[in-house]
C-alpha cells in the first residue's frame, strides 16, 4: 500500500478517514494494524478488498499493489475475480455476517463453486474438509445445518473456513475476536496461527488489542485518526515504542506481572473526523507535544529499514 | 423561561422553513384550511338550506351555475360537498385525536413500565390489530347506531395500537438515554420522567404520526357512509350511497364529485403530515415507523 | 422453539382470537341501545313460537354468564341467529355466499402478490431510479384513493360509455350453467378495483423490506466472497427479503377484505360485501352479527397460514 488516502464526501462535511498510509506485506508475513475505533483501520482493508462504498467514499490518492498490479484501477470484474479468491476478509461480527437463510456448508462451498469451479458436491465435500481443518466438530452433519444453530465461536470458525477456501495470497481479519468470549478468542488465534503457518498466507490483522497483535503478527503498523503513525517490526515496536501513541497504547494495557497503581488511559478523546486538530493529528493528546507540533504535519521519519514514525520527536537532528 | 420559548419560536419557524420547502406539503396545506374554512363558513357562502330538494333540476350535468352538477333531488352538488366537509373534517380530527391520546397513553405506560403492563397492552394491541377493522366498525355502528360520537369513537378505538406501537417503541430507546437515568439516580417519581421527559420529546413524531393516520380514518369514514351509516345526512361517502342506484342512468358525476372530494382531502392530510415529517424530523433517515421493521421486530419475540 | 412448538402457539392465538371475536359479538349485542331484545328479536315478521324459541335458546330470561354460554355454545353448533330477512338460520345464508367472495378475492390476493413482489424487486435492485420513484409516486396515490370511488370510475368508463365489461353481478342474466369467460368478464373490473388499490402499496414494502436486507452484514460477506451482485440480490437478499413479506400478506388479506365489502357493493358482486351493504340496510341483525365473525375468521384464518408458511420458510423455526 503506497500512499492511501480515503476521504467519504458526505453532505455534511468531508470525513478523512485514511490519510496517506503506506505499509509493506511480505508474502506469508502477518501485519497487525492497530488503532482505535475510527482510526481508519476498517477502511483500509475495505479498500484493499474493493468493498468500500464509492459514492460517498473517494480514493484520493495512493497505490495498492497487489502482485506488482494496482488494485485501484482495476473494474469491478476484475475486482470481484481476485476478492474471495486470492484476497479473502473474515469480519468482525460472527453472529450477524452469516446469511441465516442459507445453509453453512453451503456459504463455504459456494466460494470454492464461484472461483474455482467445482461442482456442487464436489465443492461441498471440500467444504466439510474445511469445517475439518478449522475444528468445528460433526462437521458433516452440520455442514447441513443453519448458521443460528452455531455459538459465535463455531460461527466464527466457519467464516474462517469461507475466508481459507481457496487458499488465498492474503487473508485480511477485521477485529475476528471482539465479538467472543476470552477463551474462544484464544482457540481463535491459535487457529489462524496454525492455518498461516500451513498455507503460508500473508495475514492482516486488524485490531485495537495490542495483546492479539503480540500473539499473532510480526509486524505492527499503528493507526491513529486515519494516518499511519508507526510502523515496524513486532519486537520493535513492543520493546521501543517510538511514537507517543504508541507508547501510550503500551502503557494503557493493564500488565499482570508488573505493579499498578492507576489505570492508565490516553487522556481526551479521538478527534473529530471531520474538522481535526491542525499539525499533528495527535498533539491534544500528546504528553510529549511541543510547539512544531501543533503548527505542521509530521512527515513519516524512517528509523532505519522499513521502521518509521510519523513524530516530530523521531526527527533526524532530534535525535541522539 | 422566555429563553425557553424563544428557543420555541426558533424551531418553529425552522421546521416552517423547511416545510414550506416542499411544494407540495404547501399546496396541500392551503387546501386544507380552504376546505375548514368553507366548511365552517358554508352557511354564510351559501344561502338558503343546502339540502333543499328542487326536482325541477334533477340530475343536471355539471354547468357554470351547478359546476358539480346538480344530485338526484335537484340540489347542487357543490353546496353538499362543502357542507359534507364538515362531517369528514371532524370526524378525521376527531378520531384522529382520539387515537393519538390513546396510542401515546398506551404506549408511554407500556414502555416505561415494561412486564406485565408491557405485555398487556401489546396483546391487546395485537387483537385489534388481526381482528379486521372494517367489519367491527360496521358491526359496532350498525347496531349502535350511526351517531357521530359512536362513528369518532369506534374509529379512534380501533386506531390506536399502530399509534401505541411507535410511542412504546420511542420511548423504549428515549429510556436508554443518560438523562433518564440520571433522573431516575435523583430519585424522581414516575410521573414526574413520564410527562417532563419523555413525553415531550416525542411530541414532534406524535404529531406527525397522528396525521398521517387522518387519510386512512377519512377514508374508514367514508366507507362507512358508502355502506349506509352516515352520521349527519350530507357526507360524501352517502352521497356516493345514493349515486349507486343512478349510476346506470349516465349521471356520472353523482359519484365523480363526492368521490373526488374524498380523494383530495385525503391526499391532502397526506401531502401534509409527509412534509411535516420531514419538517419536524429532518435528521431521522429510516424510520422504525415502517412496517417491514415493525413486522421484522415481532418475529424476533 | 421447535417448529411444532412453534405451530402449536400460534393455533392457540388463532384460536383464541376466535373466542374474542365471539366475546365481541356477545358484548355489543348486550351494550347495543335497546339491548339484546332490540337486536335479536326486532324482527317483525317473528312469530310468536320462534320468539319463544330463540328466547329460549339464547336464554335471554336468565343471568348474564349463562346467556354467554348459551351464546358461545351457539356458535359452536353453528346456530348464529335467524335472518330477518331470508328467514332462514343466519350461518346458511352467509356461508352461502363465501364462494362468491373468495372467488373474487383469491385472484385479487395472488395478483397483489404476483405483481407486488416484481415491482418491489425490480425497485430494490434500482433504488431511486426512474422505476423507483414513479412507483413511490403512484403508491400514494392509490393510498389515498377510495376503492368505491375507483370502482365508479372504473365502472363509468369500461361499462358506460366503452360498454366493453358488464356493469354488475357475477354473471349474464342468461347464465345456464358455468360459462368461464362469462365470470371472467364480470371479475375483471371489480378485481382490478381490488388489485390497484392495494398493489402500489405493496411493492413498496416489498422493496423497502429488500433494502433493508442489502444493508446486512452477511450481504457485505457475499461481496468479500467476490459474487456477482446478481447473485448477491437473488440468492442471498431476496430469501431473506421476502420473509417478511409472507408475514404482511397476512396483513394484506385483512385490507383486501375490507375492500372485497365495498367493491361488491358498487359492482353488485353477489357475496359477502353485498351481503353486508344488503344486511345493514335491511337491519338484518343476526346476519350483520354473523358477517362479523366470517370476517374476523377468514383474517385469522389467513393469518395462521402465512404464520405457518413462513414458519416453514425461516429456517430458524422450522430448524430449532
Amino acid at each position: 500500500m503506497e500512499d492511501l488516502s480515503v476521504r467519504f464526501y458526505l453532505e455534511s462535511g468531508i470525513v478523512r478517514a485514511v490519510e496517506h498510509v503506506t505499509f509493506n506485506l511480505e508474502k506469508g508475513a502477518s501485519l497487525g494494524i492497530v488503532g482505535e475505533s475510527g482510526s481508519g483501520k476498517t477502511v483500509t482493508a475495505l479498500t484493499i478488498m474493493g468493498l468500500l462504498p464509492m459514492p460517498p467514499g473517494r480514493v484520493d490518492s495512493g497505490r495498492i499493489l497487489f502482485n506488482h498490479e494496482d488494485l485501484l484501477i482495476k473494474n469491478s470484474d476484475q475486482m470481484r475475480r481476485i476478492r474471495g479468491k486470492n484476497i479473502s476478509m473474515i469480519y468482525q461480527d460472527p453472529m450477524t455476517s452469516l446469511n441465516p437463510v442459507l445453509r453453512v456448508g453451503f456459504q463455504i462451498a459456494e466460494v470454492l463453486m464461484v472461483h474455482e469451479g467445482l461442482s456442487a458436491r464436489d465443492a461441498e465435500n471440500k467444504a466439510v474438509e474445511l469445517m475439518v481443518a478449522t475444528g468445528i466438530p460433526e462437521a458433516e452433519k452440520r455442514a447441513r445445518e443453519y448458521p443460528h444453530q452455531f455459538s459465535g465461536g463455531m460461527r466464527q470458525r466457519i467464516m474462517i473456513a469461507m475466508a481459507l477456501a481457496t487458499k488465498p495470497d492474503i487473508v485480511i481479519a477485521d477485529e475476528p475476536t471482539t465479538a467472543l468470549d476470552v477463551i474462544t478468542q484464544a482457540q481463535i488465534l491459535a487457529l489462524l496461527k496454525d492455518l498461516q503457518k500451513e498455507h503460508s498466507m500473508a495475514i492482516i490483522l486488524i485490531t485495537h488489542d495490542l495483546g492479539i497483535v503480540a500473539e499473532l503478527c510480526n509486524e505492527i503498523l499503528v493507526m491513529y485518526a486515519g494516518h499511519g503513525m508507526e510502523f515496524g517490526t513486532a519486537k520493535e515496536v513492543f520493546s521501543d515504542p517510538k511514537h507517543p501513541y504508541t507508547v501510550g497504547l503500551l502503557e494503557s494495557i493493564t500488565r499482570v506481572d508488573k505493579e499498578i497503581s492507576r489505570l492508565n488511559s490516553i487522556p481526551g478523546s479521538i478527534p473529530d473526523q471531520m474538522k481535526p486538530p491542525s499539525g499533528c493529528r495527535f498533539h491534544p493528546r500528546c504528553a510529549r507535544a511541543f510547539d512544531k507540533c501543533a503548527l505542521e504535519e509530521p512527515h513519516s521519519f524512517s528509523l532505519g529499514g522499513e521502521r518509521f514514525s510519523k513524530c516530530w520527536l523521531s526527527e533526524p537532528t532530534k535525535r541522539s | 423561561m422566555s429563553k425557553n420559548s424563544t428557543r420555541r419560536l426558533q424551531a418553529a419557524s425552522q421546521a416552517w422553513r423547511r416545510y414550506s420547502r416542499n411544494r407540495g406539503a404547501l399546496l396541500a396545506l392551503i387546501f386544507l384550511i380552504v376546505l375548514v374554512l368553507a366548511a365552517a363558513f358554508a352557511s354564510v357562502i351559501f344561502s338558503g338550506d343546502p339540502e333543499a330538494p328542487d326536482l325541477s333540476k334533477d340530475r343536471r350535468p355539471p354547468s357554470i351555475i351547478n359546476p358539480f352538477g346538480t344530485d338526484y333531488l335537484g340540489r347542487s352538488q357543490l353546496t353538499l360537498i362543502i357542507f359534507g366537509a364538515r362531517t369528514s373534517l371532524i370526524v378525521a380530527f376527531a378520531a384522529g385525536a382520539l387515537l393519538a391520546v390513546l396510542g401515546t397513553i398506551t404506549g408511554l405506560l407500556a414502555g416505561y413500565y415494561g412486564g406485565k403492563i408491557d405485555g398487556f397492552f401489546m396483546r391487546m394491541a395485537d387483537v385489534f390489530l388481526t381482528i379486521p377493522a372494517l367489519p367491527l366498525i360496521l358491526l359496532v355502528v350498525a347496531v349502535m347506531g350511526p351517531s357521530l360520537l359512536n362513528v369518532m369513537l369506534i374509529i379512534g378505538l380501533t386506531g390506536w395500537p399502530t399509534m401505541a406501537r411507535i410511542v412504546r417503541s420511542d420511548t423504549l430507546s428515549l429510556m436508554k438515554r443518560e438523562f433518564i437515568e440520571i433522573e431516575k439516580v435523583m430519585g424522581a417519581n414516575s410521573r414526574r420522567i413520564l410527562f417532563k421527559h419523555l413525553l415531550p420529546n416525542q411530541l414532534n413524531s406524535i404529531f406527525v404520526y397522528t396525521s398521517l393516520s387522518l387519510p386512512a380514518v377519512i377514508l374508514t369514514e367514508a366507507g362507512l357512509e358508502f355502506l349506509g351509516l352516515a352520521p349527519l345526512s350530507i357526507s360524501w361517502g352517502f352521497m356516493l350511497n345514493t349515486s349507486i342506484s343512478y349510476w346506470i342512468t349516465g349521471a356520472w358525476w353523482l359519484s365523480f364529485f363526492p368521490g373526488l372530494a374524498i380523494f383530495s382531502t385525503s391526499l391532502a392530510f397526506y401531502f401534509v403530515s409527509e412534509g411535516l415529517k420531514d419538517a419536524l424530523n429532518p435528521k431521522l433517515a429510516r424510520r422504525r415507523e415502517s412496517l417491514v421493521a415493525q413486522v421484522v421486530a415481532e418475529r424476533e419475540k | 422453539m421447535g417448529f411444532g412448538t412453534y405451530i402449536t402457539k400460534r393455533l392457540i392465538v388463532a384460536l383464541g382470537l376466535l373466542f374474542v371475536v365471539t366475546t365481541l359479538n356477545f358484548a355489543i349485542v348486550h351494550l347495543a341501545p335497546g339491548g339484546p331484545e332490540a337486536v335479536l328479536l326486532s324482527n317483525p315478521r317473528l312469530t310468536v313460537e320462534a320468539r319463544t324459541a330463540i328466547i329460549k335458546s339464547l336464554g335471554l330470561d336468565k343471568p348474564l354468564y349463562e346467556q354467554y354460554i348459551a351464546y358461545v355454545r351457539g356458535m359452536l353448533t353453528g346456530d348464529w341467529g335467524t335472518s330477518y330477512f331470508y328467514l332462514e338460520p343466519a350461518f346458511k345464508v352467509v356461508a352461502g355466499r363465501v364462494p362468491a367472495t373468495l372467488l373474487l378475492m383469491v385472484p385479487s390476493i395472488t395478483l397483489t402478490i404476483l405483481i407486488g413482489v416484481a415491482l418491489g424487486i425490480l425497485a430494490a435492485r434500482r433504488p431511486y431510479s426512474l422505476l423507483d420513484r414513479a412507483l413511490s409516486s403512484v403508491a400514494f396515490f392509490f393510498y389515498a384513493m377510495p376503492a368505491f370511488w375507483l370502482g365508479f370510475l372504473l365502472l363509468t368508463v369500461f361499462s358506460l360509455y366503452l360498454a366493453v365489461l358488464p356493469a354488475s353481478g357475477m354473471t349474464s342474466v342468461t347464465g345456464v350453467g358455468f360459462n368461464p369467460i362469462d365470470y371472467l368478464r364480470h371479475l375483471l373490473l371489480p378485481m382490478l378495483t381490488l388489485t390497484l388499490v392495494n398493489v402500489a402499496n405493496f411493492s413498496l414494502l416489498v422493496r423497502s423490506s429488500l433494502i433493508e436486507v442489502l444493508d446486512q452484514n452477511y450481504i457485505m460477506t457475499a461481496r468479500g466472497k467476490g459474487l456477482t451482485e446478481r447473485t448477491i440480490f437473488y440468492r442471498h437478499a431476496l430469501r431473506n427479503g421476502l420473509l417478511p413479506t409472507v408475514t404482511m400478506i397476512g396483513l394484506y388479506v385483512g385490507f383486501i377484505l375490507a375492500g372485497a365489502i365495498l367493491t361488491e357493493t358498487v359492482f353488485s358482486w353477489p357475496g359477502l360485501g353485498l351481503l353486508t351493504f344488503d344486511s345493514i340496510f335491511r337491519r338484518d341483525y343476526p346476519i350483520v352479527l354473523a358477517l362479523f365473525f366470517i370476517f374476523s375468521a377468514m383474517v385469522i384464518v389467513a393469518n395462521l397460514v402465512t404464520d405457518i408458511v413462513y414458519g416453514l420458510l425461516d429456517p430458524r423455526i422450522s430448524y430449532e
